[in-house]
């Protein structure tokens, strides 16, 4: 996980970034902003990763990063997204983003 | 709300925006010159030629400057609408812009009445056509933010204070333009109460909070004070022109408008003290020099308004222009600036293998050590120039050499980003 809350532009960006290449097969990163991370998508995009955002009440944004093509991982995440929904999860994005 | 798209498509190549940013620096030096051969004399009269080159050496060389070209980056990065033909409109606008401040302040320096024409006619075409082509560029903008509606705003009361400018400048030509006596004064007050502080507001409820890790600006505040403002400003300058006699209600619609500048500064320095890293920061420094400058400016303003002391006038000049203004852009620009490189880079090295290219980080782009130096440089240059608005013979001088000495560790600190940009690019 990283939290992002407290970075100032553009290190959640970079630190995603890095995380992000470092996930192995059914792994997936759990970034947490007080903004939407717009410039991290075209980015995540052109690199091979899916994400879904999701608008909390606690925390502003929660991106789920997954490597493009990993199954394992976007159930993960989809298990995470729905287990988690009362807790801080009031919308979600649709899977659009998502290449699977 | 619609949120801004900072899409890498949209970003238009960084000289754009640095032609601009490097250009700046070099009409402040040109202010300190001029102010340094004038001497103390300059300051005898606001009417004065060299303090009238001086003072739009500043406003449009340096300040007008680096706003347009800051508008050029942010206006595709920040609020999502994407400028047609950047390069090409940012070249035409730049030429003119530096022609027509060295016309205008040629004229005044080397009493050359034609010249003046020429300046209307370059920094008209300039400067009305940037803020058409920009008003007409953010009705498409993606972003819902509020900086997009302070923009519109202070650019309609950059766009008056052209108006008034060309005018005053036409009638040094022809003398059948009869000039309202106060005209000078409601140029000046729509220039830096409408067009300089307007925007500067609007960028900050989007930067400070981004940058600074602050709380967001109040929603009521963000949709409604830059509208007020400008509103205020408009009801204060048609009572100025058709009854000019009433003081009392001039003075009542100044006093808001002071209030809404205090407004502001209180909640900026409150959300800066809440500041979720409370680490050094340079744009920090120079933020609380330059709201330091705005409640001074606001205290002069009110003292001028019962005639407390003479100089008034001219010290609400140097505070709004050199305290104010200055610093605000000065420090904007040590996140904009490095920011830039920093997502030019970023989109190179997305062109790469990613993990081949290593990005230098904000901090490396330009040292803070090295901005340290311009912010130092900057505060005493600040000190000298209130100073010598009430004694000249001692700190004209000193203050103008500082400016020479502030505007190049201005110069060499964008450079150096720059530069480090293209060594990288190449290496």
């Amino acid at each position: 996980m990283l939290d992002a809350v407290d970075m100032e532009p553009p290190e959640p960006l970079v630190r995603a970034q890095e995380l992000a290449h470092d996930l192995g097969a059914g792994d997936y990163l759990r970034l947490q902003h007080r903004r939407e991370p717009f410039l991290l998508y075209d980015n995540l995009k052109q690199q091979g990763f899916s994400y879904i955002t999701c608008t909390g009440s606690e925390v502003a944004y929660v991106v789920f990063i997954w490597r493009e093509a990993d199954v394992e991982a976007q159930s993960a995440v989809e298990a995470q997204i729905l287990n988690q929904t009362d807790k801080f999860v009031m919308k979600c994005s649709s899977m659009k983003n998502t290449n699977t | 709300m619609k949120n801004a798209s900072l899409s890498l498509a949209q970003t238009p190549p960084l000289f754009v925006p640095f032609k601009f940013f490097l250009t700046a620096p070099l009409f402040a030096i040109a202010c300190g010159i001029t102010l340094f051969l004038a001497g103390p004399e300059a300051l005898s009269s606001r009417w004065h030629p060299a303090l009238l080159a001086a003072t739009h050496f500043i406003t449009l060389g340096f300040l007008a400057m680096i706003m347009i070209g800051a508008l050029q980056q942010l206006t595709p990065v920040l609020m999502g609408a994407r400028i047609l033909y950047p390069e090409l409109f940012s070249t035409v606008i730049h030429l003119l812009l530096t022609t027509g401040t060295l016309s205008l302040t040629g004229g005044w320096l080397w009493q050359q009445p034609t010249w003046f024409i020429l300046a209307g006619v370059l920094l008209g075409v300039a400067l009305s056509g940037f803020i058409l082509i920009l008003l007409f560029t953010l009705r498409k903008a993606r972003s819902g933010h509020t900086t997009v509606q302070s923009t519109k705003v202070a650019l309609i009361a950059f766009a008056v204070t052209v108006m008034l400018g060309i005018y005053l400048v036409m009638g040094y030509n022809w003398s059948v333009l009869s000039r309202f006596p106060g005209m000078t004064n409601l140029h000046m007050i729509w220039g830096l109460v409408g067009w300089v502080s307007l925007l500067m507001m609007g960028v900050a409820y989007q930067v400070v909070p981004m940058f600074q890790i602050t709380p967001d600006y109040p929603k009521l505040m963000t949709r409604w004070h830059g509208v007020t403002m400008f509103i205020l400003l408009l009801c204060w300058s048609i009572v100025f022109i058709l009854f000019p006699a009433e003081v009392l209600l001039l003075n009542f619609i100044a006093g808001v408008l002071a209030a809404g500048l205090i407004y502001f500064i209180w909640i900026t320095l409150n959300l800066l003290s809440k500041r979720r890293r409370k680490i050094p920061d340079i744009t920090l420094n120079f933020w609380r020099l330059a709201l330091s400058s705005l409640l001074l400016v606001v205290i002069v303003w009110i003292l001028s308004l019962f005639d407390y002391y003479d100089r008034s006038g001219l010290f609400f000049g140097v505070v709004m222009i050199v305290g104010f203004s200055m610093s605000a852009v000065s420090g904007m620009l040590y996140k904009i600036a490095p920011f830039l490189i920093w997502l030019h880079l970023n989109n190179y090295a997305q062109d790469k293998d990613r993990k081949q290219v290593k990005i230098p980080n904000m901090k490396q782009i330009i040292s803070e050590r090295k901005a340290q130096l311009h912010f130092r440089s900057h505060s005493l240059m600040l000190l000298l120039s209130f100073l010598a608005v009430f004694w000249p013979d001692y700190f004209l001088r000193p203050a103008s050499l500082l400016l020479i000495l502030t505007a190049i560790f201005l110069w060499y600190n964008l450079y150096s980003g720059l530069r480090l940009y293209s060594n990288f690019i190449r290496n």
